[in-house]
């Protein structure tokens, strides 16, 4: 008992074992799922892979892309711009408006997306408010990402130093001007890391429009799932989204990662 | 739009209560099915993303690099299409997944990578002299875990894991292109049943009943972890 206690491994020991022991394990359950799974990969071939079948029919995604991309750009606009407003209107610290943007941001943040995208689409017809289908999912991320837009401004506009604001005072410089060339210009250090995390979402969120009927990449690929008898252009399709969001994600995970470093120094 | 809104009208249109007469047993059903989806989710993912923290933290850069791939993947994954992958495409390949399982399994997939780097940065956050301490008095690495850093990172993460939470409870929503009546699918069809839009307006505050509370719950913990800071 004690012997086994007072054993010394050596740390780096200890971690040549683990390493080893991963990739072992790991390249086992690769040899495993391939091997002796019974997992049938000329199925998975045909039917995730089938790329002869798609040939010649890349062309009908170019215009659910461009949409993908204009929804994504409007409702990011629209939430920023909304946000931004909301943010400075704050900041004059009016109980009466700060109390009405507060309940609008704990409404748009507990609201789903999906509700909100259906309830915008099939009710407000009923009120003679006919929107076309993809302004409505438009509409509706503007609405739901401002909540967090707002919630980002409002901190990056905290974050700047209060004698910031006191010297653009007494130098003069009006409000909305001392916000435009004073505050805004530092606060964007802080704004920009979570910015690029919500236009992420905001990228994501966009295939949700796939319920209101916009024919949007997921809708074709299932339509087009349905001639060919074949899941490959929903992989495509994925692959795609992928492709779109990816570079995203690691220009966000990098700023974070320098931000960070930023408020450590 | 032509007009004024008339209050009876919008009345008429939005809150009929006519036409939820006998309707109010589908609708609580399916809330009680989002409520089952939401709950084992909840549970599974918060602890496969403590799993997944322990490995980052614990790994090599073979794992480490395993994990960050998986993180970055379900960062870049839009929930519809995981969805659609598992429950319409898998078939094909005579996998097949019940809709409450491929519900399950997406949500907890994507949402176990975002608890997991939250629980790491928890339990970084932690001064590294505890669990020096920890080791000097004895405690094996499990010990450790389990009694000094995880209960301490717990208290650090909650406010983004409420936030995780709440958007495991919106993402529910999402099955609704499944075939399982959930709240919102469950208001779907009566409202189209009934061309009403009402069924449509309860679901959407059956929602905001519970999500609501954990929203303000949620921004109230942020703002107390901010003073803090």
């Amino acid at each position: 008992m004690m012997k086994g206690r007072i054993k010394i491994i050596s740390s780096k020991n200890y971690k040549d074992i683990a390493y080893g022991g991963s990739i072992a394990a790991f390249l086992a359950l690769v040899i495993y799922v391939m091997f002796f799974s019974g997992a049938d990969w000329s199925l998975f071939k045909e039917q995730f892979l089938n790329f002869e079948k798609m040939e010649g029919r890349y062309h009908i995604f170019v215009s659910p892309l461009l949409l993908v991309l204009k929804i994504s750009f409007y409702s990011c606009f629209w939430a920023t711009a909304i946000g931004l407003s909301m943010a400075i209107i704050r900041n004059y610290n009016n109980m009466f408006l700060n109390g009405i943007i507060t309940a609008y941001i704990v409404l748009f943040r507990s609201i789903p997306a999906m509700v909100l995208v259906v309830l915008v689409y099939f009710t407000l017809p009923y009120v003679g408010l006919n929107l076309v289908s993809t302004n409505s999912v438009i509409a509706s991320l503007s609405l739901l990402f401002s909540a967090y837009t707002t919630e980002i401004f409002r901190s990056g506009i905290n974050s700047v130093d209060r004698a910031q604001v006191d010297a653009a005072k007494s130098l003069g410089i009006g409000s909305l001007q001392s916000m435009r060339w004073v505050i805004l210009p530092q606060a964007l250090r802080v704004i920009i890391p979570p910015l690029t995390s919500v236009l992420i979402d905001i990228l994501k969120t966009t295939s949700i429009a796939y319920v209101v009927g916009v024919p949007e990449l997921i809708a074709r690929a299932r339509q087009m799932e349905g001639v060919i008898g074949s899941v490959t252009p929903l992989i495509f399709v994925s692959f795609l989204y992928f492709l779109i969001i990816l570079p995203v994600v690691i220009f966000s995970s990098r700023l974070e990662k320098r931000s960070r470093r930023w408020s450590k120094s | 739009m032509d007009g004024a809104f008339d209050i009876d009208e919008i009345r008429y249109i939005f809150f009929n209560m006519q036409v939820m007469e006998g309707q109010w047993g589908l609708l609580f059903s399916g809330l009680w099915m989002t409520v089952k989806i939401a709950v084992v989710a909840i549970i599974a993912s918060t602890a496969l993303g403590l799993l997944v923290s322990i490995l980052r933290l614990k790994g090599n850069a073979f794992t480490n690099a395993l994990l960050i791939g998986y993180l970055e993947f379900c960062r870049a994954t839009p929930i519809v299409v995981a969805l659609i992958v598992v429950y319409f495409g898998l078939p094909f390949l005579n996998i097949t997944f019940s809709p409450f399982q491929s519900a399950v399994i997406v949500i907890v997939f994507v949402h176990a990578a975002y608890i997991g780097e939250a629980f790491r940065s928890g339990i970084l956050a932690i001064n590294i002299a505890q669990s020096e301490a920890a080791q000097s008095l004895g405690l094996t690495q499990l010990q450790t875990y389990r009694y000094i850093l995880v209960p301490q990172a717990f208290r650090i993460v909650l406010p983004t894991l409420s936030n995780q939470w709440t958007g495991i409870i919106k993402d529910t929503s999402i099955c609704t292109i499944l075939a399982i009546t959930e709240l919102l699918k469950a208001a779907q069809i009566v409202a189209a049943w009934k061309a009403n839009p009402t069924p449509l307006v309860m679901s959407t505050l059956l929602y905001l009943l519970i999500l609501i509370p954990l929203t303000i719950f949620t921004m109230k913990l942020e703002r107390k972890a901010g003073l803090k800071k």
